[in-house]
């Protein structure tokens, strides 16, 4: 079984890193009721933006830390003001 | 809502996919292609798979709602544990899928401890997976 490895990179040139775009995806994501792949898109546009070279920088950037970011991609007990706050910075970013 | 059967799991943030995997990937329309590309950015970049449900011999998928399904591992490779993306279904496709993957994998010596995500709060009852 021939396998390929993912390599795991940060792809500057991605739609993930435009947060235009991230917003668009984000509306059809709610249209399509598929809610939980919200922070999918999120942790996308964290990834591939050159804005944020790693998760602590988007995490200062809402006013948290990295370990409090994972717990709200992983769909863990953390504030609702965390999630606004990462639209919010989208938004930002998009302006 | 997501249904009762469905966890976040922690996995491995490196995977590997099967040829089927990746051709089916390249063949599907835009807007399927943000659910499966966003999902595997969430992987590399965070080690987490929301909406996952065990199936049986250490196969599990990761549900969306419209049906689509991507199908997954968790495998011991050169004492490593390596995340195998298998293949994927939608509608009618999901039982053969699941025959393929469970095939590929019996090459394999699957990971058989918890994959559910715990941050070490009150509010889960599942180990980290470590």
């Amino acid at each position: 079984m021939a396998l390929r490895k993912n390599l795991n990179k940060k792809v500057k040139q991605s739609r993930f890193a435009d947060p235009k775009y991230i917003l668009e995806a984000l509306k059809n994501f709610m249209n399509d009721g598929e809610f939980h792949s919200m922070t999918d898109l999120i942790s996308a546009y964290i990834k591939h933006s050159p804005k944020y070279l790693t998760q602590e920088e988007f995490a200062a950037a809402i006013g948290t830390n990295r370990q409090t970011l994972h717990r709200m991609m992983a769909h863990e007990n953390v504030s609702l003001n965390l999630f606004f706050s990462a639209l919010e910075q989208i938004h930002d970013d998009a302006q | 809502m997501a249904s009762k059967d469905t966890f976040t799991a922690e996995v491995p943030k490196e995977f590997e996919t099967t040829d089927e995997y990746t051709k089916w990937k390249e063949a599907i329309d835009g807007s399927l292609k943000d659910y499966v590309e966003a999902a595997e950015s969430k992987i590399e970049n965070d080690g987490l798979i929301t909406n996952a449900k065990k199936l049986e011999n250490g196969l599990y998928e990761r549900k969306w709602k419209n049906g689509l399904r991507v199908y997954f591992s968790v495998v011991i490779k050169d004492e490593q544990k390596t995340l195998l993306i298998l293949g994927s279904g939608k509608g009618k496709e999901q039982a053969k899928a699941i025959k393929q993957c469970e095939k590929i994998l019996e090459e394999y010596n699957v990971y058989t401890g918890e994959i559910k995500f715990n941050d070490g709060g009150n509010h889960g009852t599942s180990k980290k997976f470590e």
